[in-house]
């Protein structure tokens, strides 16, 4: 029953349609590149986080 | 204000209002269940450090790990959001903030926490970014509030559960607080993700008159990025991201300094030591300001609001700096430092979507809630900061300045160029 309900939330478009989108392309590569340069500033720096980081 | 239907679909009946609040209702409950991840990391570290002798810093590692999962990806992840809907996303998500604390339960070695970490910030990410995604999409005419309401339950969700936890902790060891409650988040958020829906055209009714001008087409993230407004927030959202933790960093250091941190303060018939207080009232204001500046600003306008907080904030700092040496002053500023500062989590997703329009809601916030994680890359340059200075006092100064100017550019930047953009669209 699981499988049914999860399916048909999806909205509009297919797996192959999100891969060659240019939104998605953009998407992951700011994902990929925030997450290097941040660590590459940590191992230079140190962790971040340690202190004081709340939301 | 018209919302456009996705091109090929047919409008739904609209629904009934409480349809919408329970979907409000639904995303705020799967955010109380992943606070935890962030605010009740803290209870686990001295137990694992007894246990294995790590060291407090490897540990911690696990949490800038953690941090960056959950702050980086989510532009990525909200993408798959706007195209999938919220449903199978979040269900997946609460396997994996389920699994990512039973790992932990187990981990015997830091590479298995490290992977645990990892794998709890992706399905944070996601659920986090669904769960604000959804709310701004449901209420297109109490976008502030909604925002606000949902980012307040990751801001305040751990305050029902961290005694519990640390009760666990005490009784049981860490392991079992750790395996449980993994479980039994992960089980919430998976169960509550089934009645997780996305609002189809015409089922979100569309306001006649609203106080917040709002984008007739929508936007995806590569046209969004293109426009010099998405930086101008970005900007400063990095201003008083990073302003606020720079200040909430150096309250300690501040309240030894001035030897008030253990000095008894009564307010309001509570009395605790200043530093403890001061803190205590973190996790208060900080949930309290997110709907309470979310819902004014769906009255008076985001930038005007903005102007009001981030001007508030700066002040606020700025006096810290010469009134903490009186503790009765000092909590009730450090109070003020953290009201006026909670706000930037349903302000910025509130604004970015009346900008850039519902269907990518999920992705371009996304895009922008990452200025959370460059916020947070700027706390170490204040630690610089304050060893070059030898005192605290400069990251004060540029912590007050860096609001002020956010405050300014809220309105003689951001509100015109809004305002052109939206009236040209």
């Amino acid at each position: 029953m699981l499988g049914p309900v999860l399916w048909t939330s999806f909205q509009h478009g297919s797996a192959r349609e999100v891969v060659s989108d240019p939104s998605f392309e953009a998407v992951w590569v700011f994902s990929a590149i925030g997450i290097i340069f941040s660590l590459v500033f940590l191992l230079t720096i140190g962790p971040a986080f340690d202190c004081g980081f709340t939301e | 204000m018209t919302i456009a239907a996705a091109p090929g679909s047919t409008a739904a009946a609209r629904v009934s209002e409480a349809t919408r609040w329970g979907q409000l209702l639904f995303g705020i409950v799967c955010m109380v269940m992943i606070a935890n991840l962030q605010y009740g990391w803290t209870l686990f570290v001295n137990p694992i450090d007894q246990k294995y002798h790590w060291g407090r810093a490897a540990i911690q590692v696990a949490f800038t790990i953690f941090v960056l999962a959950e702050t980086w990806l989510v532009p990525f992840e909200g993408y798959l959001i706007d195209r999938f809907g919220p449903k199978i996303m979040v269900c997946g998500s609460g396997v994996l903030v389920g699994v990512a604390w039973i790992i932990n339960s187990m981990a015997d070695s830091l590479f298995l926490l490290y992977a645990g970490a990892a794998i709890g910030g992706i399905g944070a990410g996601v659920i986090y970014g669904a769960s604000v995604g959804n709310a701004l999409k449901w209420f297109p005419d109490r976008r502030g509030l909604a925002a606000g309401l949902t980012a307040a339950g990751f801001g305040a969700g751990s305050a029902v559960t961290v005694i519990p936890i640390a009760n666990m902790i005490q009784t049981s060891g860490y392991e079992a607080a750790f395996l449980w409650f993994g479980l039994g988040q992960g089980i919430v958020v998976v169960l509550v993700a089934l009645l997780l829906k996305a609002p189809q055209a015409g089922e979100v009714p569309a306001p006649a008159r609203l106080a917040v001008q709002q984008t007739r087409r929508d936007y995806g993230p590569t046209e969004a990025i293109r426009t010099p407004v998405f930086w101008v927030m970005y900007a400063m959202f990095v201003m008083v991201g990073a302003g606020g933790l720079m200040a909430i960093a150096q309250l300690a250091p501040i309240a030894n300094d001035y030897k008030i941190a253990g000095i008894p303060v009564s307010i309001l018939g509570l009395t605790l030591p200043a530093l403890t207080f001061a803190l205590a009232i973190d996790r208060v204001l900080n949930g309290v300001c997110r709907p309470f500046f979310g819902w004014v600003s769906d009255h008076i306008g985001r930038e005007n609001t903005m102007f009001m907080a981030f001007f508030v904030e700066g002040v606020g700092i700025y006096a810290l700096l010469y009134f903490a040496a009186n503790p009765v002053l000092f909590v009730i500023l450090s109070g003020l430092v953290f009201f006026a500062w909670g706000e930037i989590y349903s302000l910025f997703p509130a604004i970015c979507t009346d900008i850039y329009g519902r269907k990518f809601a999920t992705t371009n916030y996304g895009v922008l809630y990452t200025a959370k994680g460059t916020a947070s890359l700027l706390v170490p340059l204040a630690n610089v900061l304050t060893t070059a200075s030898g005192s605290w006092h400069v990251v004060f100064y540029v912590a007050a300045v860096l609001n002020i100017i956010a405050a300014v550019m809220a309105l003689f930047v951001l509100k015109p160029m809004r305002m052109r953009m939206i009236g040209g669209s």
